[in-house]
Parts: structure tokens; C-alpha cells; sequence
């Protein structure tokens, strides 16, 4: 069966998946993520829904980071620069 | 008829007329993909550069070869612009009952909604944010659809509603706001992305989701310092109880910069406070003068009859020499000295 699958975690994306019927909302979220659930806005059709919610065909499930660090503008490139090149998070302090 | 009812009309006329903006940026899109047909004025181009070429005319092939160039540019940005609008909406792009139903969650899932029709805003009122213990208070997320076509700079602001900005800056509202403007760090792609497909609902979440985060390495204003004040003098920051009011400006000054007046003993700032030249302590401008014969700096104690302490001996000297009618050497004659040869003329044999 079909779903639409957004992950608005890292660079956000919107898609239909396939899913094994009878999957449950905690199961697909354990598949897609490693984080743990609590620190997610899981919704379903865009409800708060039960762990053990049966996924249907046609749902549209989002995932959506509760903490998401805000960073002074080019800060973040310059983050990812330093990572690329062995520098260090603290070195831009 | 009921308030939910009306509401949701009211999300429904907002909705036909988001996704009637979105509908314009995928007509734009074809626009985008006509314009390609620039390339038709490159090859015209391209052939100028070559005759200019076989006739050897220098200037003119110069010429066209600048232009070249620029019709290049602006042709390379146009397939940029199309291919990243194609790609980004070719998996999803939200239909006029999604939206719908994005406002209708967003009224849930936030304290306000409301699209303003006369400016073209939706704007989504969050709950008051407190971060690490620092009040910050509501803010107002406001989403200018008349930009959605180009989501460059400024499509959005985010403005606090019972601001509480950072002691040292009025700008900074939130450790990530400034000027009204979020600082999205990891969230960029994922918002641009939200917005680009018609996601509102994601949108606002993701916005709020780095409103309700602090990241200590990179914001505007630490919130450590949030609450310090900045010393005017060395423009380090101090927390209040490590600081001081000037007493004369009102400005506030660190521990290291204030000084005490030695004559008042109030304390003053950097600005305010003068060294007596005579007795070289720090004194407030209230208690300095100038002395009126060599303007120096002079504090009361030092001051007779508004001179310095040197000038004022030097007058005294001069007035005892007046009174006396003979200069100090006068009154005390050096001993004679008669120099060699001195009024002495040498005369012939």
C-alpha cells in the first residue's frame, strides 16, 4: 500500500512509499529514524495518533523535529566546512 | 452560523487563494522554461562572434563576445532556477483541499491563524516560548504569500508580540531573531522545502520547532547574556549585579571602568570623570574646574581662587613682587661677578 511520507528532518522531503500493510506508526518511525520518538512530532493526517496506530492506505505521515537548532546566517556552512575539513564544533566560538 | 464554520470558510477563501499563488509559480515555471529559448539568441550570438572573427574585426568581435558571455550567465541561472523548481516539485506539490486542511491543523496545533486577505499574509501566533528559563514571550510568524513565487530573502518574519529582547540588543527578540528575521541553521532546506511544496502546516511546525530550540554555539545573543548589560565604557557585557549607573549620565559601566569621585565620592563612568592635574585624583565633572589662567583640570580642593596650584603661587609670587616694588632677585641681590676682560679695550703701543 501506498503512503505519503514527510521527513522534515535535515533537508525535508515529501513522498509516496510503499509500506507492508499492518505496519504500525511505531514501527515505520523506528525503520525511517534512529532518534527517539518523543523528540518527534509524529502525525497522522495530521492527528496525534497512538503508537500502535495501523497505517492505512493513503495516510500521510510527518515527521518533524521538536528541537532544531537555529544558527547565526553561514554559521551552519561554515559548520559544515569545518566537520569536512577535521575542525571542530567549538572553533567557531 | 457557528464560529468552527465560519472559521473554516474563512481557511477555505484562504486556501483557494494560496494555492491560486502557487499556481501562479508553477505558471511562472513554464515562463521560466520558454525562456530557454534564449539559447536561440546565443547561437545568433555565437555566429556574430565568428564572423566578427573571420573579418578580423577586433572591436566589434570584443564586443560580442562580452555579450555572449552575459546571455551565457543569465541562461546558466535560468536552468538552475528551473531544474531546482522542477525537482523540488516534482514529488509533491500540496492541492487546494491539503492546504485547507493544513489551516484548519494549524488552528489546532497553535494558540492563533489568521490570513490577513488585504496584505496577502497568513500569520500563525505561537504560545510563549521560554528558553533555558528566559522569558521570551509569543511570537507572530507571518508568511508573505506575494513572495512564495521567488522564496528569496524576506518571505517571512517572525516578530515577538510581548517582545523581550536581549538587554544588549533591541533587535534580537530570540537568541536566533533578529530584526524579525529567524536564522533558520539546520532548518533552512527543510523550511524552503515545506514552502515550495505547499506545506504550511510543516512550514509553521518547523519554525517553531527552532523557536523552542536554543543552540549555544551560534546565536545572536548568548542567553547567559541575555539579561547583561554593556558596559559603555569598554563594551564588555556585565550581569546587573556586577554593575554601576554612572551618576552623572545615567550610563551603565562595569566594575572595572567605574571610578569614585575623591571629593563626592560618587561614581561616574569613564566619560564623566576628569584627574585633578593638580593633585592627580579622579574626581566627576561636578567637582572639577578649569583653572583660569592655564585651563588644566582642577579639583575643588585644589583650586584658589579658581587657579591651579601652580598658577596660584605663581600669582602669589607676582602680587608679594608688586607689593614690594622690587623682583624676587631684587630682594635678593646675587653676589657681583666680574667677568674677564669685560669693558676693557685693547690699545695700541
Amino acid at each position: 500500500m501506498q503512503i505519503l511520507y514527510i521527513n522534515n528532518d535535515g533537508a525535508g522531503f515529501a513522498d509516496y512509499i510503499e509500506v507492508e500493510p499492518g505496519l504500525t506508526v511505531n514501527q515505520f518511525f523506528s525503520q525511517r529514524n534512529k532518534g527517539l520518538a518523543t523528540d518527534f512530532l509524529i502525525r497522522v493526517n495530521r492527528q496525534s495518533v497512538a503508537a500502535n496506530y495501523v497505517l492505512q492506505d493513503g495516510d500521510r505521515v510527518s515527521i518533524t523535529p521538536t528541537k532544531i537548532e537555529g544558527a547565526i546566517k553561514g554559521a551552519a556552512e561554515i559548520r559544515s566546512s569545518l566537520s569536512r575539513i577535521g575542525g571542530r564544533k567549538d572553533d567557531l566560538r | 452560523m457557528t464560529c468552527v464554520r465560519r472559521q473554516t470558510l474563512g481557511f477555505c477563501r484562504a486556501a483557494r487563494k494560496i494555492h491560486a499563488r502557487y499556481e501562479a509559480t508553477r505558471r511562472m515555471q513554464h515562463l521560466l522554461i520558454d525562456a530557454s529559448r534564449s539559447s536561440i539568441e546565443i547561437a545568433r550570438t555565437r555566429r556574430l562572434v565568428r564572423v566578427t572573427e573571420q573579418k578580423g574585426w577586433k572591436l566589434a568581435e570584443q564586443f560580442v563576445r562580452t555579450r555572449l558571455a552575459r546571455q551565457l550567465h543569465q541562461y546558466r541561472s535560468q536552468l538552475d532556477s528551473t531544474i531546482g523548481q522542477l525537482e523540488t516539485q516534482k514529488v509533491y506539490l500540496a492541492s487546494e483541499a491539503e492546504i485547507v486542511r493544513d489551516l484548519i491543523a494549524l488552528g489546532e496545533e497553535f494558540e492563533q491563524v489568521r490570513f490577513d486577505a488585504r496584505d496577502d499574509r497568513l500569520i500563525v501566533t505561537t504560545l510563549p516560548i521560554e528558553l533555558e528559563g528566559t522569558w521570551l514571550g509569543p511570537f507572530a510568524v507571518g508568511l508573505d504569500l506575494k513572495s512564495l513565487s521567488t522564496i528569496s530573502k524576506g518571505y517571512y518574519d517572525v516578530i515577538a508580540l510581548d517582545p523581550c529582547p536581549s538587554r544588549t540588543r533591541d533587535d534580537v527578540t530570540h537568541p536566533h531573531v533578529q530584526s524579525g528575521e529567524l536564522c533558520e541553521g539546520e532548518a533552512q532546506t527543510a523550511i524552503t522545502n515545506a514552502l515550495k511544496q505547499g506545506r504550511l502546516l510543516d512550514f509553521f511546525q518547523i519554525v517553531h520547532g527552532v523557536l523552542g530550540t536554543y543552540n549555544s554555539s551560534s546565536p545572536y545573543v548568548s542567553l547567559d547574556d541575555w539579561n547583561a548589560l554593556r558596559c559603555n565604557d569598554c563594551g564588555d557585557t556585565h550581569s546587573p549585579d556586577d554593575g554601576y549607573i554612572c551618576g552623572q549620565c545615567d550610563d551603565s559601566i562595569c566594575s572595572g571602568c567605574q571610578s569614585i569621585c575623591t571629593t563626592c565620592s560618587e561614581i561616574v563612568c569613564g566619560s564623566c570623570s576628569k584627574r585633578c592635574e593638580s593633585c592627580q585624583e579622579s574626581v566627576c565633572e561636578k567637582c572639577v574646574q578649569e583653572c583660569t589662567d592655564c585651563d588644566n583640570h582642577t579639583c575643588n580642593d585644589c583650586l584658589t581662587e579658581k587657579r591651579c596650584k601652580s598658577c596660584a603661587k605663581e600669582t602669589e609670587e607676582a602680587e608679594s613682587e608688586d607689593e614690594s616694588g622690587q623682583s624676587p632677585i631684587q630682594q635678593h641681590p646675587l653676589p657681583e661677578v666680574h667677568a674677564d676682560g669685560m669693558g676693557q679695550t685693547a690699545v695700541l703701543a
